[in-house]
């Protein structure tokens, strides 16, 4: 309930993060299943994967911080329009603004760990075959 | 197709590579044959001749094949290893409904008002703006006449370039007004709250701006990798098709 509501205060911009995650999700298990498999263009397809993994991640953030800034901008605006500042809505406010930057960022460290681990993988598998090339 | 079909699919096959990786290379190759024959025709020699010493010329041995084979094999450009293959279907419809989405959420969010903030460092960023819609026209007109695939490569990474640019100068505009108001705040403490209020609201509605042009940027770049991979598959596969 609690992550709902986080999720929630991430304003609409969590829905792409969501999008996103399942790509990287979806991308990072492309790669390990081609890493369990053999065939001459599979390794391209791992590295192709592996890189994607690193782009995806890093537009995740740049999405969480474009939500960040367009909520502090509204309130920001509603600020200026009353005329009159109440500072614990100016805390909360700012706390949950920063809700998408930090679910951005999450995006980009599961991301890289998926890309650090497959990598590691990734090595392990290449390095005979180029041996044996 | 080209007047070099038949020593591109030797070199072709000699080639232990990926298939996306072993397109790379040949359309390298035919690009080089192609300009050599041109020079040759140049310097007065016959069709066949300029063909013949055109082959001769690049013609590899063993040994420069395995070099070459070895560079493509190991690391190269981020950008390049990333544009090189063709993006599956999952992600071209999850950036699909990433574009649809953020287009409608443009179109519902955005009115007079948004812009009323802006500041003039909205400046530089219109016009990376202007030079990723040009980047991407040129590069569009270049796939429909004629394509060279070694052109089309070579400017693949100009809209991620431009998208990073935006990114920075969006937050250093942030930062530069940000300052300025906080030095403005320390000398009138009594106006900090609007001084403050007018530095943020200018401050995001441009690392908004910029932020979004990023994007549209990392979509330009997207559309031109997957359309360049495909078409280096078709012309590679297009010289070493058996005639």
């Amino acid at each position: 309930m609690a992550l709902l509501r986080v999720f929630a205060e991430g304003g609409i911009v969590m829905y792409p993060l969501v999008v996103i995650l399942c790509v990287v999700l979806g991308v990072a298990c492309r790669a390990a299943w081609l890493l369990r498999g053999r065939g001459e263009g599979r390794l391209a397809g791992v590295q192709s994967s592996l890189d994607r993994l690193l782009f995806w991640g890093g537009l995740a953030v740049v999405i969480g911080i474009l939500g960040s800034a367009v909520g502090y901008h509204k309130a920001m605006a509603a600020v200026v329009a009353r005329g009159a500042v109440n500072p614990p809505a100016v805390w909360i406010g700012t706390a949950e603004g920063m809700v998408s930057t930090l679910a951005g960022l999450i995006v980009l460290i599961v991301a890289g760990v998926l890309w650090f681990g497959l990598r590691t993988r990734y090595l392990r598998v290449r390095r005979p075959e180029i041996g044996r090339a | 197709m080209s007047r070099f079909n038949s020593f591109l699919t030797r070199t072709g096959e000699r080639l232990a590579l990926p298939k996306a990786t072993r397109s790379l290379i040949l359309v390298e190759i035919a690009s080089d044959l192609e300009g050599l024959f041109q020079f040759y025709l140049e310097q007065g020699m016959s069709e066949e001749d300029a063909a013949a010493r055109a082959e001769e010329k690049v013609d590899m041995s063993d040994q420069a094949l395995a070099e070459l084979v070895r560079v493509h094999s190991e690391v190269r450009g981020w950008t390049d290893r990333l544009g090189k293959v063709a993006h599956p279907f999952g992600e071209r419809m999850a950036m699909s409904l990433l574009v649809i989405f953020f287009v409608a959420a443009a179109a519902v969010a955005v009115d007079g008002q948004t812009f009323a903030h802006l500041t003039l460092y909205i400046w530089p960023i219109v016009a990376i703006l202007v030079l990723v819609v040009v980047t991407f026209a040129r590069q569009m007109a270049r796939f429909s006449d004629r394509p060279n695939p070694r052109r089309v490569r070579e400017q693949l990474a100009t809209p991620l370039f431009l998208g990073a640019g935006s990114v920075v100068v969006g937050f250093l505009s942030a930062g530069i007004q940000l300052y300025r108001a906080l030095v403005r705040m320390a000398y009138d403490p009594a106006g900090a709250g609007r001084v403050f209020s007018r530095a943020v609201l200018g401050g995001t509605a441009t690392l908004v701006c910029a932020l979004l042009i990023a994007l549209v940027a990392g979509v330009v770049w997207f559309v031109l990798a997957g359309r360049t991979a495909r078409l280096e598959d078709t012309v590679a596969g297009a010289y070493t098709e058996v005639r």
